[in-house]
């Protein structure tokens, strides 16, 4: 810093206002190439991530391998509309993944919740997008959380952890009221309005 | 003379001058990824990257950046280095990017490398900058390691998502939430300066 020559202070300041322009180019520039050329793939993640989280819904294990998801969701999901999906399992019966949105502690929970093809008892719930605490409400991605949903019938009510085995039951996080309602909530506004949302797509 | 002086920077950085548990930086980070040993290892090669180009590249401008607006400099370098981890953490490891959420993001306000810019970035050769950077960053994640080790085993019984401990053990909730990382690093600093660095004790 002592090499330079002083300068004036009106050059002084145009270098100063010149110099962060110059990096903020630069830098942003930089961002901006890294950002284009990871573009594709972070797409593709994400909509593989999406369709992972379908397949789970509906009860059907997705594979490990991002083609061969792929492949299984074209086999076997078909939109039906920007709600719901129906998908077909190995055992030929068609089961229905509906798209939902609830309110969290810190903001919106987004839920893939599978119905069975009578509309009756619940395939999976994946709850694929919120921003919970982690270690407590971010519990509910975990899987001891959406697998206790699996072939029970609803509406649903929270229990202690531990105890919501029953039909109409599920285990609360411990100490995530708020997420816990909210997801509970997600689960029994998908089976109420199931049926008007699949009898309106047909 | 240089290599003198790279290995004074990285024993200082590993050991008495630790940014984790003698200046007590980046704690907020320390505290936050520390519950599974494989996340903590992806923010901490993210740190590391961070702090040694951010200081590389602060150190190679420090003779135009003007004294005035270096802070804004900084920051947009550091800002720069961090967005672009995020997006490769995103391309090749969506899984565990999602993971860590906003905290890869929250790398540019880690004080380490704000630290390590103002502090010595700004009054060295671009090399030696380099090497205090990688070691610094090198400093901070084996603490977290440590730590990251001893939570995940208690709390989840695992070591890197393995089974280690078998169902005898009854799993420490409170180790992977966030309680237990403030025991975790206290009982680690407490371990470290009361064993190790005695002689300095109660010196500040």
């Amino acid at each position: 810093m002592s090499g330079r020559k002083p300068r004036s202070k009106g050059r002084e300041r145009l270098f100063t206002v010149f110099f962060m322009f110059a990096v903020t180019v630069v830098f942003v520039a930089a961002v901006s190439a890294a950002h284009l050329f990871a573009r594709d793939a972070i797409k593709r993640n994400e909509s593989l991530f999406l369709k992972r989280s379908v397949l789970a819904a509906a009860g059907i294990a997705a594979p490990a391998d991002g083609a061969a998801v792929e492949k299984l969701y074209a086999d076997r999901v078909r939109a039906a509309d920007g709600r719901h999906y129906r998908v077909l399992r190995h055992d030929g019966d068609a089961v229905y993944v509906f798209t939902r949105r609830g309110t969290g502690l810190w903001g919106p929970i987004d839920a893939h919740v599978g119905l069975d093809a009578a509309l009756d008892r619940l395939t999976g719930v994946d709850f694929y997008a919120h921003g919970e605490t982690p270690g407590l409400g971010a519990r509910i991605s975990e899987p001891w959380f959406t697998a206790q949903f699996r072939g029970k019938k609803g509406p649903f009510r929270p229990q202690p952890e531990g105890t919501g085995a029953a039909d109409g039951r599920f285990d609360a996080v411990t100490g995530a009221t708020v997420t816990t309602t909210a997801a509970g909530d997600i689960v029994n506004g998908v089976i109420a309005d199931a049926p008007g949302i699949v009898g309106g797509g047909r | 003379m240089n290599l003198k002086k790279m290995r004074t920077v990285t024993i200082a950085n590993l050991g008495r001058e630790n940014q984790v548990f003698v200046h007590v930086l980046g704690i907020c980070s320390t505290l936050a990824v520390t519950n599974d040993l494989r996340n903590t290892l992806v923010m901490c090669l993210g740190l590391i990257f961070t702090t040694g180009l951010s200081n590389l590249t602060i150190s190679a401008l420090r003779s135009w950046i003007p004294q005035r607006v270096r802070m804004m400099v900084t920051t947009l370098i550091i800002a720069a280095y961090v967005i672009i981890v995020d997006i490769v953490l995103k391309a090749t490891a969506p899984d565990i990017s999602r993971q860590l959420g906003p905290y890869v993001g929250l790398i540019i306000t880690n004080c380490i490398i704000m630290g390590r810019a103002e502090a010595f970035a700004l009054t060295n050769r671009p090399l030696l900058s380099l090497v205090d950077g990688i070691t610094a960053g090198i400093g901070y994640s084996w603490v977290l390691m440590v730590i990251a080790f001893l939570r995940e085993l208690m709390g989840s019984g695992t070591v890197w998502g393995i089974a280690v401990l078998g169902d005898w053990w009854v799993k420490w909730s409170i180790m992977v939430m966030a309680p237990g990382a403030f025991f975790m690093l206290a009982l680690f600093v407490w371990v470290v300066k009361g064993r190790f660095l005695r002689d300095e004790g109660g010196a500040k």
